[in-house]
């Protein structure tokens, strides 16, 4: 096996040492085996999580893993204490990312606003389950978004057209 | 185990350090341990905070372009697993958090050993501990060394691994794993 594909199996070295070094004190060390035992360790985490995933998705038929399955995995696997903070995080990034003019055109037009509740296109993907008011500090798993409303979300630019493919 | 050495493996890629001398780890000092055990929190308590720090920083979020982990090295390992045919955007991006997280809990509980044996720097041996006390790390176990005491083949670098290893090799099995996790072939018959 050719030596590039063999890092490509890795995180890189310096990114976990980064990571470690936030959390240590000031004056630790950190031995060179310890370094490549985190790195093996991480590659066997995602493979380890993405395994039950994949493993949901494909009971229920689909074709694409999806944070939510991700998040459902962790939980499952004894990981709750991971799943709580991604899920927020999920949420964040969703707003984040759902910034394109015309997502915000159309949710002022349907008299939402977007700092009060969910963006629509998260609902007509039914990934509901991990969606919840934000200023809660609550966790839970039930699905609040049941009325979404008749005809959906419709945008020009949809950026989880990947996601989209789900219900094909 | 005795052995407080650890085999210093050449590692390949290897980041510049400001401060350049390896250190060997020191036996425990008596006239250290007096003083510890009023500082330190559990190592529960770490936890608590850890985590707690966590959902915090998941709320407040508001920079992600940037991941402390490249999203494309984490699609490739992603993908190792052949059964897996697409995964969403987002996938990437919470493993990004998610690995952070594990990187993070992982340290803290291997420092917790260190500094349990009194020593300074954090080992594979400390990780191997933290990692055996540790309920939902049990998927890690078939991927630890048997005997953390002896140095174990450098994955990044193995030739100068190879050349800077004593005779003896110590390559960990992997039952459950191989088609994830290839091993380079030394040239020694590795055991299956």
């Amino acid at each position: 096996m050719a030596g590039v594909r063999e890092q490509d199996q890795y995180m890189p070295i310096a990114n976990v040492i980064r990571i470690m070094r936030r959390i240590l004190p000031a004056h630790a060390k950190i031995s060179d085996d310890a370094k490549e035992t985190i790195q093996e360790c991480v590659s066997e985490y995602i493979s380890f999580i993405t395994a039950e995933a994949n493993e949901r998705c494909q009971r229920e038929q689909r074709k694409t893993v999806t944070a939510e399955d991700v998040l459902w995995a962790m939980e499952k696997l004894g990981f709750d204490n991971y799943a709580h903070p991604l899920s927020l995080y999920l949420h964040r990034y969703r707003e984040s990312e759902g910034e394109p003019a015309s997502v915000r055109r159309a949710s002022s037009a349907m008299g939402i606003n977007n700092n009060m509740v969910h963006p629509p296109y998260i609902n007509s993907h039914g990934f509901g389950m991990f969606d919840f008011d934000p200023s809660s500090q609550g966790f839970y798993r039930d699905d609040h978004n049941a009325a979404s409303g008749s005809g959906g979300f419709v945008a020009p630019f949809d950026p989880y057209a990947n996601i989209k493919r789900d219900a094909l | 185990m005795d052995q407080n050495k650890q085999g210093e493996a050449a590692e390949g890629g290897n980041i510049g350090h400001p401060a350049h001398g390896k250190n060997q780890e020191e036996q425990s000092n008596p006239m250290i341990a007096p003083t510890n055990p009023p500082k330190k929190k559990s190592l529960e308590e770490q936890l608590n905070d850890f985590w707690a720090a966590q959902r915090e920083e998941a709320k407040m979020t508001t920079n992600f372009k940037t991941h402390s982990l490249p999203l494309s090295r984490i699609k490739k390992i992603i993908k190792t697993d052949k059964d897996v045919k697409m995964i969403s955007a987002e996938t990437p991006v919470v493993f990004a958090k998610a690995c952070e997280m594990f990187i993070k809990e992982l340290t803290i509980r291997a420092w917790a050993n260190t500094e349990a044996r009194k020593g300074k720097i954090l080992s594979q041996r400390d990780l191997v501990s933290a990692i055996s006390q540790t309920a939902s790390f049990d998927f890690l176990d078939d991927i630890m060394p048997k005997d953390a005491g002896l140095p174990r083949t450098s994955i990044a670098s193995t030739e100068n691994a190879y050349l800077n290893m004593p005779p003896q090799q110590n390559v960990a099995g992997l039952p459950y794993d191989a088609p994830t996790m290839a091993f380079p072939n030394l040239n020694h018959h590795a055991p299956n």
